[in-house]
């Protein structure tokens, strides 16, 4: 790869990069800003815990649709963790869309040590860090 | 109820801001914060401060792949060791006990904070000569592209760096990984050290690509805290919003800023973290106190 192939291939995966983590970062803020203004106007108990947890997804549409406070702080959580996440995942992507294999391993072997802890750290409770 | 939202807003966009400055997540702000003021338990206050750094590093990262500070490359290189490190970490811990590492850590951060301090007058200089350019390129350096780029805002030109001891630096991020998964501690502070101190990035460089970084580090332990059940969402919002303002004004000042002063403020911030490690590993281990433990 000669130096102005890296140029552009660096500008591309930038900006690849720039925008997920832009999307990540303002439905985060635009969720968890619904969330905390329902708390305030709605009033209400701020829940235990477990009480802040879903136990199915009807369980949540419901929450969703009678606009509860904690169903959207608990979306904006899941986007906000999964926002670095899929930022390793599309990488992949972009990398090989440049033709860039060996960054296209460099990238999986992330992901896929991500996902080993995610599991591992799931199944026998670990402090995964 | 309001107040108490208030000053935990306050307090996160502090931490986001100085996070920002040094490459760090900030967990060392948020979770004491958390801890002392508001009480809550420390599992509870380190599981929100892990999903306060995934929010300050999406921010803070944001705006500088936007500056063209961050070396995306690097960083998606060294996330191979740190993330390996932070299972090694998670699996090992329960064989080793924790004062013996507290220590090591405590230690290991005293001397790279030395390393950084003695440093500091000889970063500007070297980039003048251009000593960040002419690092001896070895195989994985010219394989990988370990080199870059940016312009800095301070001298008021671009400075091109070559990564140097790319084997080193990323053992050295692996433990980075391991004291994360470990300790509880957000590992910003070695990666920086990692890539400025070995590897010869320039501070800047470095402190982008740590809070790059620091995300995807973050990100896997927060999954198994929230598939734990161990993440408190009304407490998590605030302190997010929070550290994302903070470091978006944070990493609009880092490039403006001397790397002088950049390394001055980190190392007193590793002082500090050494001391906390070590305070705490006598404690766990000899039962001896030193005094200002958190």
């Amino acid at each position: 790869m000669n130096e102005n192939q890296l140029k552009v291939e660096t500008k591309f995966i930038n900006r690849v990069v720039a925008i997920i983590l832009a999307t990540g970062m303002y439905a985060t803020i635009g969720l968890y800003l619904v969330g905390l203004v329902l708390l305030f106007t709605k009033g209400g108990d701020i829940p235990s815990l477990s009480g802040q947890y879903f136990h199915s997804f009807s369980d949540f549409f419901s929450a969703l649709f009678s606009l509860h406070p904690r169903a959207f702080l608990y979306l904006g959580t899941v986007t906000l963790i999964l926002t670095p996440v899929s930022r390793v995942f599309i990488s992949i992507i972009a990398f090989w869309k440049e033709k860039d294999f060996k960054y296209v391993g460099v990238t999986a072997i992330v992901f896929f040590i991500i996902m080993i802890s995610v599991v591992a750290g799931s199944v026998f409770k670990l402090n995964v860090g | 109820m309001l107040l108490q939202f208030f000053l935990l807003f306050l307090i996160a966009i502090f931490a986001g801001f100085f996070g920002a400055l040094v490459g760090i997540g900030g967990g060392i702000i948020i979770v004491p914060a958390l801890s002392l003021l508001f009480h809550l338990p420390i599992h509870m206050a380190i599981a929100a401060s892990i999903v306060s750094v995934i929010a300050t590093s999406i921010a803070g990262a944001l705006s500088y792949v936007d500056q063209q500070i961050t070396n995306v490359r690097l960083g998606m290189f060294l996330e191979v060791s740190t993330t390996f490190g932070a299972l090694i970490g998670a699996l090992v811990g329960v064989l080793l006990h924790g004062y013996v590492l507290s220590l090591i850590f405590g230690g290991l951060i005293f001397y790279m904070a030395i390393v950084s301090y003695r440093t500091r007058n000889v970063e500007e200089r070297m980039i003048e000569s251009g000593g960040y350019e002419s690092g001896k390129a070895g195989r994985i350096t010219r394989a990988l592209m370990l080199e870059g780029s940016y312009h800095d805002e301070a001298l008021k030109r671009d400075v091109s760096y070559r990564a140097t001891k790319p084997i080193e630096g990323s053992l050295v991020a692996s433990l980075a990984g391991v004291g994360s998964g470990l300790l509880g501690i957000g590992g910003g502070v070695i990666k920086v050290a990692a890539m400025n101190s070995m590897m010869s990035i320039p501070m800047k460089a470095s402190v982008a690509t740590s809070k790059f970084m620091i995300g995807v580090t973050a990100a896997t332990s927060a999954v198994v805290y929230f598939i734990a059940g161990g993440i408190n969402v009304y407490v998590v919002a605030p302190v997010a919003i929070g550290t994302m303002l903070g470091a978006t004004a944070g990493s609009a000042v880092m490039n403006k800023l001397h790397s002088k002063v950049i390394k001055t403020i980190f190392f007193v911030l590793m002082i500090y973290l050494g001391y906390q490690m070590i305070a705490k590993g006598l404690l766990m281990g000899f039962d001896v106190k030193l005094p200002g433990l958190v």
